[in-house]
């Protein structure tokens, strides 16, 4: 029965995740313009291969992702070893700052980055240069590093942050007890103990943050332009919005993609399966740190970055929902109530509000349920099928954005038996589910992996059936890291705009969507005002979560118990 | 000259045609209002503030018909209609936007239908209604996109902050070198507001002229709309293209952006148009909303709402319709000498700016 159910859910994410690669393999032959006679040829590979500045684009993709993957990695698993397995200070409220970071609106963020630190009229330049030895701008956000301190400071080191904490919080203390007990420091601790054993948590962790890194575009395109800086995927980018779209080189360019990143994926897979241990057992602890006299010094060092990276943007962005004119501070009649009021009264929130609580509850409760699904078929059974499975939760996010959104387009109204959902929220909700497949489903069965077979065999001892087993004593175990992925889809739905775009109608259209719509009538600041609305609700769901969490003692209590 | 002639005379000839059978167009009303009442419109306009809000009139004068507008960029707009056709998918009825996408992108693909049979009303077919009766359609070739609004508009702008004094009069002015590297354009690759100028500016200047400009000059991209406009606005850039008047104007009201300035020469002249999709399911549907939006009640209540939400713009070609205020009527062309403008939205503009961005990637390489 069990192998029959793995066998159907294996056939439904293949198919899922396959026949938009297809399509997209199709198109990448079409040489034609897009609603002219088909035509076959293999000019957009030609294309991809002696592309001008195709290497230009490549080299600063790698060394782009590869700096602030780098910074991110050794900064954000410190903050989240210090939040989950010591007695930093505050550390809870700490944690939630980094959610707040990393679910801030990116391309308002980013532009708060310019009004700060690009050239002359960056206000942080503007301050500098009153002091008398400081003559020209100091900071430049239109560099190379300029991107990788905006990516740093929006979701590099925040997305690790975010997900390996409820992942170090399932390492049994024991370990770090022991290490401390013979001596080792602090540092000596981390590096020698903890990083080992996370491994294969951290390694699933890089490899989907620099994934998602190398598929970045919108901080690329809006910093990297003016310096002549592009990205391969600003490159996919250009040529999907080209007139008329060139979606047979955009295909071509994805299936390039996904072609040079399939063997990480396949190293991952390789690793994972030989540096597997299981720190949640019948015998577990989780007891804290003490950090003694470094506490409050890396309360305060956290707590300054935090700063930097929520206060800063997230007072500009308030600022901004009250400006008339988003940076002209000099302006006669420069604040206003306005933007608040169209975007509160102006007839078009509400439906669109409602659009997005449906889209990203209904993709978050399906998310968290599929993944987990599939995470246990892939991390703890014997099906035969599981690595095929596996491989094809790594697939949806190869794909940037827009691409997929293509290719969910082509696959939703070639088959005749998917026609009746096209145009419907259930479409939006599936691509939202594809988009957040890989972190949802390797971050459930990384957590699976922490949890002792012996639990399981033990509840099989005393006559519970494996469904029964999954729901009582795996899914109370994981459900920390369950609800991060929750979050995650939720996160996602309720910014989604590249993967919906071509996939939505007016009776669909969510609130990100809207705020596009803002975005490309210049009204940035009404724009902004969406982005709040888009966070607060994002944050707000993130804390009830934790406080419904908490109360319902969900978590390692269950397995202590 | 020979084309717009050629339009001339197949508008006459169509529009004589329906003033001939008064009989026929009031069955047929009667019959699409009849059958309209329970149907689902799926309307498609642009991503820009004002296009939905000018549909709301419609949906209350019209309870019957459900409607559904989605906002959409025209060219995600292009790519989705045209894979769904491939698969025989026809969700969509009518798409009102600016015309550029629909003319180059979604014309040659024969997305949309003959826009005529739907023109019922004869205040609506009437041609004597309409001003500019030789640009009532964006091609020759096809009578399917409907232009209802031809606007004038100034994409570029000065902030005489960062001229170093320079006062930029005239085109040649912007070859000056003090002016090297302190220009700002937009994706040059895809068009938009900021190729629109390279359009307007070789009409203009001629290649020579565009090739010394692209050559010489250092222009720097900005891929988005508003950072191109900061770029001016804070004086970061002395020149800016690809803005659009709206933000200037509403920093301007805030009091700010005291020396920016349009330059001088390079306006674009603007289009809005209305066609119907091949095999458009709410066929009835789609020919209630045509006529009332193309009557006098419907475009005066479409610049009503359309001017709540923009600073310019809100003009419609009906003589009967006068724009809602003095800012929006600095943006009415002269309807007659339309051949002088760049329309970036009509096939003789969209040659033109096709060009300009070739000789663009000639120079500086293809699209990256």
């Amino acid at each position: 029965m069990f192998a029959l159910w793995s066998s159907l859910i294996l056939i439904a994410v293949a198919f899922l995740v396959l026949s938009p690669l297809f399509m997209l393999l199709m198109n990448s032959f079409e040489t034609n313009k897009l609603g002219q006679a088909v035509q076959i040829g293999t000019d957009n590979w030609w294309r991809v291969f002696t592309g001008a500045r195709l290497g230009e684009a490549l080299v600063n993709t790698v060394s782009l992702s590869f700096a602030r993957q780098s910074i991110g990695m050794a900064v954000g698993v410190s903050i989240a070893w210090l939040i989950a397995r010591t007695n930093l200070p505050y550390r809870n409220l700490l944690e939630i700052g980094f959610w707040v970071a990393l679910f801030m609106p990116a391309l308002p963020v980013t532009l708060s980055w310019v009004l700060l630190a690009a050239g002359r009229s960056g206000l942080l330049n503007q301050l500098a240069m009153q002091l008398p030895f400081v003559d020209k701008p100091i900071f430049e956000v239109y560099s190379w590093w300029g991107i990788v301190w905006v990516h740093l400071m929006t979701s590099s080191i925040a997305i690790k942050v975010f997900l390996l904490t409820p992942a170090l919080r399932s390492l049994d203390s024991s370990m770090e007890e022991a290490a401390r007990a013979s001596g080792a420091s602090l540092i000596g601790t981390l590096t020698r103990i903890v990083i080992p054993i996370m491994a294969p948590v951290l390694v699933v962790v890089f490899l989907i943050s620099m994934v998602r890194s190398m598929q970045a575009f919108e901080v690329e395109l809006i910093l990297g332009a003016p310096k002549q800086i592009s990205v391969y995927s600003t490159v996919i980018f250009s040529a999907m919005t080209r007139e008329p779209p060139a979606q047979g080189l955009a295909s071509a360019l994805s299936i390039v993609f996904i072609a040079s990143i399939i063997p990480l994926v396949i190293l991952q897979q390789w690793f994972v399966s030989r540096h597997s241990y299981a720190s949640i057992s019948s015998k577990f602890r989780n007891r804290t740190l003490d950090l003694g006299r470094w506490r409050w010094p890396a309360f305060a060092a956290i707590s300054s970055l935090l700063a930097l990276m929520t206060v800063v943007p997230f007072v500009l962005l308030i600022i901004s929902t009250f400006m008339s004119m988003f940076g002209v501070f000099g302006a006669d009649d420069a604040w206003t109530l306005d933007n608040w009021d169209r975007a509160l009264f102006g007839g078009e929130i509400s439906q669109a509000l409602s659009n997005t609580l449906q889209l990203s509850v209904g993709a978050s409760l399906t998310g968290m349920a599929a993944f987990s699904l599939i995470a246990y078929i892939t991390a703890k059974r014997d099906f035969a099928g599981r690595h095929v499975l596996d491989f094809c939760t790594w697939l949806p996010t190869l794909i940037p954005g827009l691409v997929l959104s293509l290719g969910l387009l082509q696959v939703f109204t070639f088959f005749p038996f998917l026609r009746p959902l096209y145009g419907s929220m259930a479409v939006l909700i599936i691509a939202v589910l594809m988009g957040t497949m890989t972190i949802g489903t390797q971050m459930v069965k990384t957590a699976m992996g922490q949890v002792g077979r012996e639990l399981e065999e033990a509840a099989w001892v005393s006559g519970g059936s494996r469904f029964y087993t999954f729901r009582r004593i795996i899914l109370p175990l994981i459900a920390p890291s369950v609800a991060v992925v929750g979050l995650e889809i939720f996160a996602t739905a309720n910014a989604a705009v590249g993967i919906i775009v071509l996939l939505g109608t007016g009776a669909t259209q969510p609130l990100s969507v809207l705020q596009l719509t803002l975005l490309d009538s210049g009204r940035f600041e009404q724009a902004s005002v969406i982005g709040v609305i888009i966070t607060t609700l994002t944050v707000s769901a993130a804390i009830l979560a934790r406080t419904i969490g908490q109360r319902a003692g969900l978590g390692h209590e269950a397995a202590t118990a | 000259m020979r084309r717009m002639a050629a339009v001339a005379v197949a508008t006459l000839v169509a529009f004589g045609a329906h003033a001939q059978a008064p009989a026929d167009w009031k069955a047929k009303w009667d019959e699409a209002l009849a059958k309209s009442k329970g149907q689902s419109l799926a309307i498609s306009v642009h991503s820009q503030d004002g296009y939905a809000a000018s549909i709301r009139p419609f949906q209350r004068k019209y309870p019957d018909i459900r409607v559904s507008v989605t906002e959409i960029i025209p060219d995600a707009m292009v790519t989705r209609v045209l894979n769904e056709q491939k698969n025989n998918v026809y969700a969509w009825d009518v798409m009102w936007a600016s015309t550029t996408n629909m003319n180059s992108s979604l014309i040659p693909a024969g997305a949309f239908q003959d826009f005529e049979p739907f023109m019922l009303l004869p205040e609506v077919a009437d041609p004597s209604n309409w001003n500019a009766p030789d640009y009532q359609w964006t091609t020759p070739k096809a009578k399917q996109v409907f232009i209802q609004s031809l606007f004038t508009t100034n994409l570029a702008f000065q902030n005489m902050d960062n001229s170093n004094g320079f006062r930029v009069t005239k085109l040649e002015d912007l070859l000056d070198p003090r002016l090297k590297g302190k220009i700002g354009i937009r994706d040059p690759y895809h068009a938009n507001g900021g190729t629109w100028t390279f359009g307007a500016f070789l009409k203009l200047g001629g290649r020579d002229f565009i090739k010394k400009y692209f050559t010489d000059q250092d222009l720097v991209v900005n891929m988005n709309p508003r950072q191109a406009a900061d770029a001016v606005m804070r004086g970061d850039l002395a020149i800016g293209t690809g803005i659009t008047t709206d933000v200037i104007s509403r920093c301007k009201r805030a009091g700010g952006c005291k020396n920016v300035e349009p330059l001088p020469f390079g306006e674009v002249m603007g289009t809005r148009g209305i066609a119907v999709f091949k095999n458009a399911p709410h066929r009835e549907a789609a020919t209630v909303f045509i006529n009332w939006f193309l009557s006098k009640e419907g475009q005066a209540a479409h610049l009503a709402e359309f001017a709540k939400l923009n600073e310019s713009g809100a003009v419609s070609r009906r003589k009967d319709v006068p724009p809602p205020g003095p800012e929006h009527q600095a943006t009415v062309p002269d309807y007659a000498h339309l051949d002088k403008a760049f329309i970036p939205g009509m096939d003789e503009g969209n040659e033109v700016l096709e060009e300009a961005m070739k000789i663009y990637a000639d120079i500086k390489g293809g699209p990256r």
